[in-house]
């Protein structure tokens, strides 16, 4: 984790609760003229002996000074943070000197090409992302409709010429083509799933109703039971933790038990940083083995002829939870049913 | 190597699938006795089941799909490894693949289990190569 301090364009110290030193990076080792391995879990005083640690304030500024290796003395601006990472306190000395590292091989201007060449790259790869999914929707589905159309046409306009296992032929052939473009626009969908769009405050009371009369037809025929907390209003994509619950309610229906009727049970928890939702269900349950893979997209624990689908729901629902900055995950055995939880984060505005 | 293949055994996910190799192979008589399975537990059943038909003189082509629900093509190797012991007959199995990624087919290669590893659908070619080289 530490190392990911060898990416900041200042020379760095980060050191421990003890005020031992746990990790100098790069350009900092390079600008102190030192061996960072040397120094590691050395105190910070033998490096910057008039450091007063009563006087440090978070984001402050301060002076001190610094005797190179070969004694020449200088005077440092430094800023001071701390912060708390899984759990353990480090501090953070970032030498604020610009001028006085300019000379050094790494100066500030080679991180900015750097990173500015690191942003034209990224940019370059939403753009081959985009022409992906263009390619996706407009090119690879042109062949798909001339299979699903003639193949349609080929069981309509030749039926009587058609013995029943040409037929067959030309189910398969139909069947694959129209499954092979639902594969398509999923992966699609997925794709498109990455624009962290407006966030606005919605009443999920609301739109939990929407997504229920979406799924009445579903509901009505398998008779599914579904209670739901009074649920909050929240800054969120409307759109997508609509199509959220869809996933998950129809999940929960499809895989239910057979001849038991399905009970979902939706609910939250306020929680400091977040709000924590649940969708518990009396279906089937999952395997403790697959509880993980669910998640990934087109990934199917079942036949085609058991439970119809395409393994997208679950990989959208994840990413869908990833852009509210929350996590999503199972609670579930074989046979005893199943527990959606998912975040979604109160920092997201 | 004058063994008679007296079951193919097809473990593919997809019914299409399945149906198209099952009716390749009886026409060009890669053997008579040939059992679809739709999932890799059933194809294990069915496998244990042929022990009560089948002598040690009996061979049994297995043509497997690696991208399966639950149970995939290399767990269903795992599992077969432990039964395989307790078989009268002898089996040769077959990946039988739409992945054309090469790390398949490296790992289907260093598979001590698998005879050989081909990309899906088998063609009459693939099967005339399958009776030449083996049998």
């Amino acid at each position: 984790m530490l190392h990911f301090f060898d990416t900041i364009p200042l020379p760095t110290i980060v050191v421990n609760k003890e005020n031992e030193i746990v990790f100098i990076n790069e350009i900092g080792s390079q600008f102190l003229d030192i061996s960072s391995d040397y120094f590691t879990l050395k105190p910070i005083t033998l490096l910057l002996p008039e450091l007063q640690f009563s006087t440090l304030i978070n984001k402050k500024v301060f002076t001190t000074s610094y005797t190179h290796s070969t004694g020449y003395k200088q005077s440092l601006t430094i800023q001071f943070d701390s912060c708390v990472v899984l759990d353990v306190e480090y501090k953070f000395f970032y030498i604020n000197d610009l001028s006085k590292f300019e000379n050094s091989p790494n100066s500030v201007q080679n991180f900015l090409t750097e990173i500015q060449k690191q942003n034209k790259m990224l940019l370059n790869h939403n753009n081959e992302l985009k022409q992906f999914t263009y390619v996706a929707s407009h090119d690879l589905q042109e062949p798909l409709l001339s299979l699903i159309s003639y193949s349609k046409l080929l069981e309509e306009e030749y039926e009587d010429k058609l013995d029943e296992e040409g037929k067959l032929f030309v189910q398969f052939i139909n069947k694959s083509a129209v499954r092979m473009r639902s594969l398509i626009s999923g992966l699609m969908q997925y794709a498109q799933i990455n624009k962290i769009e407006d966030f606005v405050k919605t009443d999920l009371q609301f739109s939990l109703q929407e997504v229920q009369d979406d799924l009445f037809n579903k509901i009505n025929k398998y008779k599914a039971i579904i209670t739901v907390e009074k649920l909050p209003s929240l800054y969120c994509n409307p759109t997508y933790i609509r199509l959220l619950f869809q996933n998950l309610i129809s999940n929960a229906i499809k895989f239910s038990k057979k001849d038991i009727q399905p009970k979902i049970h939706i609910s939250y928890t306020e929680r400091e940083n977040d709000w924590l939702f649940q969708v518990k269900d009396n279906g089937i349950g999952i395997d403790s083995k697959n509880l993980e893979q669910i998640f990934m997209i087109f990934k199917r624990l079942h036949n085609e002829q058991d439970y119809a689908g395409y393994g997208i729901g679950l990989a959208h629902s994840k990413k869908i939870i990833e852009i509210h900055n929350g996590e999503i995950w199972v609670e579930s055995e074989l046979g005893q049913g199943s527990t959606f939880n998912f975040t979604i984060s109160k920092n997201i505005k | 190597m004058n063994k008679k293949i007296k079951s193919i055994v097809l473990i593919d996910d997809d019914l299409a699938i399945n149906y198209f190799h099952k009716r390749l192979f009886l026409k060009l008589e890669l053997g008579d006795n040939v059992l679809p399975f739709y999932n890799s537990t059933d194809a294990l059943e069915g496998i244990l089941k042929l022990d009560k038909t089948h002598s040690a003189e009996d061979l049994v082509y297995i043509f497997l799909d690696l991208n399966m629900p639950n149970i995939d093509g290399w767990a269903f190797i795992e599992k077969f490894e432990k039964i395989n012991e307790s078989l009268k007959f002898e089996v040769k199995i077959f990946i039988l693949s739409s992945s054309i990624n090469p790390e398949d087919v490296e790992k289907a290669k260093n598979n001590n289990f698998v005879t050989n590893y081909f990309v899906k659908p088998l063609m009459i070619e693939g099967i005339i190569a399958i009776k030449e080289m083996y049998s």
